[in-house]
């Protein structure tokens, strides 16, 4: 009789159970929360259709011109206020829309061309993808939202009107610069994948440039474009840093968050806010869709067998090569501005005027003897290395069972697991404290009002685990199977033979994973801004950063503050993804599927 | 249809020297092969006919026309890929028709067009699949379709069958060549395998290290291997090391291998007595029955294998190890002893020198 081994058993159940208990769980008590009170309460659905969430008519213009008798006139773009469902929606469309374009092209010109400067370029374009919470935005403001921001100065000069950015318009250029990368990253490791042979036969049947493109590139690129594509979208849907940045408060993720930090319990949130969440979570099935296409696909036209080379680097034609300097090296330059902009901020004695006054080591030293603020760094660092812990556990399980074990359950933790790159983290939170307010948790351990710090940590590990269990992936595929067998041959169980073979061998990528979730936990923001406000003795380093830039508004001290902070956290996440890509030769350790 | 060039081309990647002044003349209309181990610049010269790397010097014509620096979009060229580079995004009819399309060839022209390529190559029922619903040997198929319907001037094939098992490689081998004589192109064909060079091939170059060793038909190319290196790449052979005894005249020489002497055919020019050389013999050569007194080996069977229709015997004759080719019916034991019989003419002498291996 055919008996399964324990391992095939035990392996598959421990992530099954740990995302299904904090990731399924949550998200279906979000989803039976609103539908009980629905019912119980016989509440008027229609209210989300009404003001502040949808306004029958637009408030405010697109843009605003403003003459003055003296000095140059103004040009400010906004946009309308439609209330807050369509506005996150339109702003989550166009600044996909803006950052597929961008990205799709920036990955087009780097893995097709040559030109001077191309691995440096390549190196900066990733700067934008280090985690700056909150600060980043600011940044964008002063230099682009404000009538003596950088862009303002210039277009004054230039033109005699001074041209900005505010509101909704301000949000989607600030999104635009933060989000592109992560389709450029995604579109450009599935162009360097085409085998190059398919692109060369087409060459030599008599395809060029554009055509070339248009009919082999793209379509082939295609399943890693729209999984970064969608990424954006929810993304963008979730992020809080613009809004605070340009005062828009009529989006969904400020809604959301505003409730959970002035609710005492989970009763006293708003039914609307439930409502909010779903509408979030079914935005990242968008991205499921996209990334089941891509699962399906990821195999055929890859790198296929036998006579594979370097793809060659053309030289650039002249449409390239004005794409490239008129372009994309402007482009590449604005869109850095926020992170050179934190660390100016950081150092800088005051940035009111167009340009920063004053070298400061005031604000570094200033949070550095902030008991406060170092408090809030131990709790990260501790959370971040708890929840690196448990990912760990999750990834070996998970990858094995994928990878080695080949069950009938495996392709569906394949997609689970992969799941919470896409989840979106608001609503997870929310999901987590309807959860655990019952009368059983009350004033317990499990009551994330009084004690967030576990919730936090689960959160963390199932947020950032995919960052681990991709690297023991990547690990297992180019461990070949021959050195198991050899030690089971030899008699080893199956248990024995993953503690002598399979975790040595594959220790090195599984560092570099736990290496990525830590500072990727580190740097966390929705459920550290939620949750992690509910008591402030537990709060994380982001929950501070948020106060700052909440409490103080754009061009005060206190962004000069959380600026500092954030150089703290720039500083930790280049350190370890240098090390990751020193440890596993690999530089895609960035957001990507 | 059009002859192609190479003139004293040489390419580097990095250190490697890839092609080292390499001269051909491939004529219209011809199947030619270029024959070599893995790394002997057979698949750079391909890519560079077809214009995927640039030459650092010298030149290449096709049809009397340079085209050394041209583009490959600019050169019609078609080439079938070693892993036949079939778009997965497209279907066999788009696949097939592609470069139909960038010549903005009509429609009704494009399918008419098409469907010749499909029919000729017995694909006509898979045009509305897609390349991963197909075998290998089909997915060669419409890859073959899809560089011919364009007519191109040369057909450039990139090891095309080594993707293959051994009976479809068989089956491929003669329906290329059928192919190639309807349609009267110029075929440039890559490939290390020998005996699939000197089957289908018009004329064959074999290279070694990044130059031609020699350009001949495949009669030529195995009756005179003009070095060492190619009779030993083509074909089977012993190879032996010895040194010059005696000068006979008439081409002839006498060879000492150990404690054995051989007369043999001198291949190089000006060998004199005391040179050290290599002596090549073709296994099938040797015979084990023969009236003349010259070249008469004797020694003691150590192994006998039987092929098919073919043994392999392996014998000793004063510590000389010969490899022979017999009937397999009649075959000696292994023990027995055993006297060889080989023609002066089968017995090829080479000048020693640090490359010929």
């Amino acid at each position: 009789m055919k008996r399964p081994d324990p391992i095939s058993l035990f392996f598959p159940l421990i992530p099954a159970i740990f995302f299904a208990l904090l990731m399924g769980a949550p998200l279906l008590a979000l989803l039976y929360e609103p539908m009980v009170s629905l019912i119980e309460t016989q509440y008027p659905i229609t209210s989300v259709l009404d003001y502040p969430f949808v306004n029958k008519r637009p408030l405010g213009q697109y843009y605003l011109f403003i003459k003055t008798p003296e000095g140059p006139d103004k040009l400010i773009i906004t946009f309308k206020d439609f209330g807050i469902i369509p506005n996150t929606i339109i702003i989550a469309t166009i600044v996909t829309i803006l950052a597929t374009i961008i990205g799709t092209l920036a990955a087009l010109i780097t893995s097709s061309y040559y030109f001077p400067g191309r691995d440096l370029i390549r190196i900066v374009m990733m700067l934008p993808l280090l985690y700056t919470p909150f600060v980043n935005a600011f940044v964008v403001y002063n230099l682009f939202g404000k009538d003596s921001g950088i862009l303002g100065a210039i277009t004054a000069q230039l033109f005699g009107v001074s041209v900005y950015f505010q509101g909704i318009a301000g949000v989607i250029l600030a999104q635009t610069l933060m989000f592109w990368p992560i389709v450029y990253v995604n579109a450009f490791s599935s162009m360097v994948q085409i085998d190059p042979s398919l692109k060369e036969q087409a060459e030599n049947l008599g395809a060029r440039g554009i055509t070339l493109h248009r009919t082999v590139t793209l379509p082939l690129a295609l399943p890693g474009i729209s999984a970064g594509a969608a990424l954006v979208f929810i993304f963008s849907m979730e992020d809080l840093a613009a809004p605070i940045a340009f005062r828009v408060d009529s989006v969904m993720s400020r809604w959301i968050v505003n409730e959970i930090l002035a609710s005492s319990d989970v009763t006293t949130i708003s039914i609307e806010t439930f409502i909010l969440a779903l509408i979030l979570i079914s935005s990242a099935s968008l991205w499921f869709i996209a990334v089941k296409k891509y699962l399906s696909l990821r195999q055929y036209a890859m790198m296929q067998k036998g006579g594979i080379r370097e793809r060659r680097l053309e030289e650039p034609g002249r449409i390239a090569k004005i794409a490239i300097y008129l372009v994309l090296i402007p482009w590449v330059i604005i869109s850095i501005s926020p992170q050179i902009g934190v660390v100016v901020y950081a150092f800088s004695e005051r940035w009111i005027s167009t340009l920063p006054e004053g070298v400061t080591l005031e604000h570094m030293k200033s949070i550095l003897s902030d008991t406060r603020v170092i408090n809030a760094f131990r709790n990260s660092v501790t959370y971040a290395i708890i929840a690196s812990i448990l990912s760990l556990g999750i990834a070996v399980t998970t990858s094995y069972t994928v990878e080695r074990l080949k069950t009938r359950f495996s392709e569906a933790l394949d997609v689970t697991a992969t799941i919470p790159i896409a989840l979106p983290g608001l609503a997870l939170a929310l999901g987590i404290l309807i959860l655990f307010s019952t009368r059983y948790t009350k004033n317990t351990l499990l009551d994330p009002y009084e004690f967030p710090a576990i919730f936090l940590v689960l959160a963390y590990a199932v947020r950032k685990s995919p960052f681990t269990t991709r690297a023991a992936y990547a690990g297992l595929k180019h461990l070949h199977k021959s050195l198991e067998e050899a030690a089971m041959n030899l008699g080893a169980r199956q248990v024995r033979v993953i503690r002598d073979v399979t975790l040595p061998l594959i220790g090195i990528n599984l560092l570099g994973g736990v290496l990525l979730t830590f500072v990727y936990s580190v740097t966390e923001v929705s459920t550290s801004i939620t949750i992690g406000g509910l008591n402030r003795e537990y709060s994380p380093i982001t929950y501070i950063i948020y106060d700052y830039v909440t409490g103080g508004y754009g061009g005060g001290a206190f962004v000069h503050l959380a600026s500092a902070i954030v150089v703290l956290l720039m500083a930790l996440q280049i350190i370890a993804i240098t090390a990751v890509n020193i440890a596993l030769k690999q530089r895609y350790a960035f957001i990507g599927v | 249809m059009s002859s192609i060039v190479l003139n004293r081309v040489t390419k580097r990647f990095g250190k490697t020297v890839a092609l080292d002044n390499v001269t051909l003349e491939i004529g219209e209309g011809e199947i030619f092969t270029l024959l070599g181990p893995s790394g002997c610049g057979k698949t750079t010269t391909l890519r560079i006919i077809a214009g995927f790397e640039l030459p650092d010097s010298g030149s290449v014509y096709i049809g009397g026309r340079e085209v050394t620096y041209l583009k490959p979009y600019s050169r019609n060229t078609a080439m079938v890929f070693q892993n036949y580079a079939l778009w997965p995004h497209m279907r066999v009819f788009d696949n097939i028709a592609y470069g139909l399309k960038l010549r903005k060839v009509g429609k009704e022209e494009i399918r008419r067009r098409v469907r010749w390529a499909a029919e000729l190559l017995e694909i006509e029922h898979l045009l509305d699949r897609y390349p991963h619903q197909l075998s290998g040997g089909q997915q060669q198929r419409v890859a073959v379709a899809r560089a011919i319907v364009t007519e191109p001037e040369v057909l450039l094939m990139d090891e095309p069958l080594s993707n293959l098992d051994a009976h479809l490689r068989l089956k491929m081998r003669e329906e290329i060549v059928r192919l190639q004589r309807r349609l009267g192109v110029t075929m440039v064909y890559v490939t290390h395998d020998q005996e699939e060079a000197l089957s289908i091939s018009n004329r064959i170059a074999v290279m070694n290290r990044g130059r031609v060793e020699q350009v001949g038909s495949p009669e030529e190319i195995y009756e005179k291997p003009s070095t060492v290196f190619v009779a030993s790449f083509v074909g089977r052979s012993n190879l032996l090391d010895g040194v010059i005894a005696k000068i006979l005249g008439g081409g002839l020489v006498e060879v000492s291998i150990g404690r054995v002497k051989l007369v043999g055919t001198a291949m190089t020019r000006g060998l004199s007595e005391g040179d050290h050389v290599k002596v090549v013999i073709r296994p099938e050569r040797v015979k084990l029955e023969g009236e003349s007194d010259v070249n008469v080996v004797e020694g003691e069977v150590t192994l006998s294998m039987f092929q098919g229709w073919k043994s392999q015997v392996k014998m000793s004759a004063d510590g000389v190890e010969l490899t022979i080719y017999t009937d397999a019916k009649r075959a000696p034991h292994p023990g027995g002893r055993l006297k060889a019989y080989i023609d002066p003419e089968d017995v090829k002498v080479y000048r020693s020198s640090e490359d010929n291996m």
